[in-house]
């Protein structure tokens, strides 16, 4: 938001265009491709839509348009959210849900990262695993699920498996990928200066992948949710997909609604972590501002 | 006469294209840089100047012939010949102080040893008080003086510079040119400089050597007896343009033939 009020004021905000002192920034010129707006028409604009929903919501529930069954009213969504928290009931699923997309993204994370760097920096490390990655990498994962279940079980160590594999090659991919586009001068400018092969691996190619890696690592993440919850759709014993599964058993659809806000607002909050983690540890990086 | 610093021996560059053409990008260079010398090498673009000066810097293999750099033939890339790329080169994760450091701390020479070197480069391209800028903070003339007072912190025997003022507006690079001049008249560095721009070769070198369009050979080497210090001025002398149309005329045809070469043969 704060990006489109800068616009405008880079723009020369409402002053008179150059050689046409009698002409002034149409206040609704919307429709020129890339022109910046007043920031008060943005606000409105995006209020506008947000009162929509909302007030759209609030007529289908309480005008009685659509059943409660299908659709829970605000009242009821907020007593249902305040009760399956104040009785702590919705903790052991979030609990359960993070510690497996955790784990699972860290241990696909630890061999991702260092295999991708490799890869994309080192032709024998892409002949070995490249011709595997890619065949596997367009394997759905979900695919996977009834083999794992055969394999492991049905416990938290499946959907932790359901996870690493998941991210572990499309991680593996693109950081293959941030690898292989660090600017070679980077590294020949390092041998001019003294380095041997073992410095410009350490000192600048590591050091050079590092924002893609946490970009990376950011987009990656938001899939791991979506595996988790699949994993947990189809068999599980606790956890929000489960919780979720439940309700639907049992009609509730209010009890879904707030597992889908849980859900979202905790993929907000893990997306956010990386954005501040990248801005805390990486300071220096193009990609570390507000 | 000065002791040659450097020496390139009869090179050659050929390489395959992917469609399994064969191109010949350097053709039998012989070429010399004395002690304490500024030698710019000029050609149009891609006859193979910078692919000439990665060949001296270890980071191609000529396909035949030796650079020698002290009467040594030389194999790999080192901290004896530093280089300056045309791109930005700055590591973007140090500071402009540990980016100048960053040589230094490879060879291990003492802490106070290198905030000393440091200090005095920054100060000599004038950016003291730069020290602990992130490169992402600088404008584009700023990294390239960084750049330099890197490559030139190492102490290398050669400093070879790859069109460093490339990519910088025309004030800036005038500007950067006389720094440099300036730097090198006080240091008695030894420089192997490439670019395209007829100006800027006069203007530097003490030796301009002109390549032809590809396969690049030396077409011509001049001497330019100005003398140090230089002052800007000197390119609105007679002695100056005289050189300047020389070197425009011998430029044009290579030029001329580089189009040339580029337009369909109607096969």
């Amino acid at each position: 938001m704060k990006d489109k009020m800068d616009d405008w004021e880079k723009e020369g905000g409402t002053s008179p265009l150059p050689g046409a002192s009698h002409r002034r920034w149409s206040d609704f010129d919307f429709l020129r491709p890339k022109e910046a707006i007043r920031p008060r028409i943005y606000l409105s604009l995006t209020a506008f839509s947000v009162v929509t929903v909302l007030l759209g919501w609030i007529v289908l529930t309480y005008g009685g348009i659509v059943d409660e069954m299908f659709l829970p009213s605000p009242t009821t969504l907020l007593k249902t959210g305040w009760h399956l928290f104040a009785t702590g009931e919705i903790f052991p699923h979030i609990w359960t849900s993070l510690y497996v997309v955790v784990v699972g993204f860290i241990l696909a994370a630890l061999l991702a990262v260092p295999a991708g760097i490799l890869m994309g920096s080192f032709k024998f490390v892409e002949a070995l695993i490249e011709p595997i990655i890619n065949f596997v990498r367009y394997l759905p994962v979900s695919a996977m699920i009834p083999l794992l279940i055969l394999w492991i079980g049905i416990g938290d160590v499946e959907k932790i498996a359901v996870i690493f594999l998941g991210t572990l090659f499309q991680l593996t991919f693109l950081i293959a990928d941030v690898s292989a586009n660090v600017p070679k001068e980077l590294l020949q400018v390092a041998y001019t200066l003294g380095a041997r092969k073992r410095d410009v691996t350490l000192r600048v190619l590591i050091p050079a992948s590092l924002p893609g890696i946490m970009d990376n690592l950011r987009i990656t993440m938001g899939w791991a949710w979506t595996y988790l919850i699949v994993a947990e759709l189809v068999s599980a014993e606790k956890g929000l997909g489960y919780m979720i599964l439940q309700a639907m058993r049992g009609m509730q659809t209010d009890v879904i609604f707030v597992g889908l806000f849980v859900i979202g607002l905790l993929g907000l909050i893990t997306d956010q972590s990386f954005k501040y983690l990248t801005i805390w540890l990486l300071p220096w990086s193009e990609k570390a501002s507000v | 006469m000065a002791k040659k610093k450097l020496v390139i021996e009869n090179v050659t560059k050929r390489f395959v294209t992917p469609k399994k053409e064969e191109v010949i990008a350097l053709q039998d260079i012989s070429a010399y840089v004395e002690e304490s010398e500024f030698v710019t090498i000029v050609g149009t673009s891609g006859c193979g100047k910078s692919t000439l000066l990665k060949i001296v810097a270890g980071l191609e293999r000529p396909s035949a012939g030796r650079v020698l750099l002290d009467g040594h033939e030389t194999w790999e890339p080192g901290a004896d010949r530093g280089m300056v790329f045309q791109s930005y080169t700055l590591y973007p994760w140090l500071t402009v102080k540990e980016n100048i450091a960053f040589g230094l701390r490879l060879k291990k020479v003492p802490k106070r040893e290198i905030e000393e070197i440091v200090s005095y480069y920054l100060d000599k391209v004038g950016l003291k008080g730069f020290d602990n800028y992130y490169p992402k903070a600088l404008s584009g003339g700023m990294k390239q003086r960084v750049a330099i007072a890197r490559a030139m912190a190492n102490s290398p025997e050669i400093l070879l510079l790859d069109e460093p003022f490339g990519a910088l507006d025309a004030q800036t690079r005038a500007l950067m040119q006389e720094l440099l001049l300036q730097l090198m008249e006080e240091t008695k560095m030894t420089v192997l400089f490439v670019t395209h721009d007829i100006d800027e070769a006069i203007f530097l070198g003490d030796v301009v050597y002109v390549m032809t369009a590809r396969p690049g050979r030396i077409k011509e080497e001049i001497k330019i007896d100005v003398p140090h210090p230089r002052s800007p001025d000197i390119k609105m002398t007679p002695m100056f343009l005289e050189l300047k149309k020389k070197v425009v005329k011998l430029i044009r045809e290579e030029t001329i033939k580089a189009v040339q070469q580029s337009l369909p043969t109607g096969k």
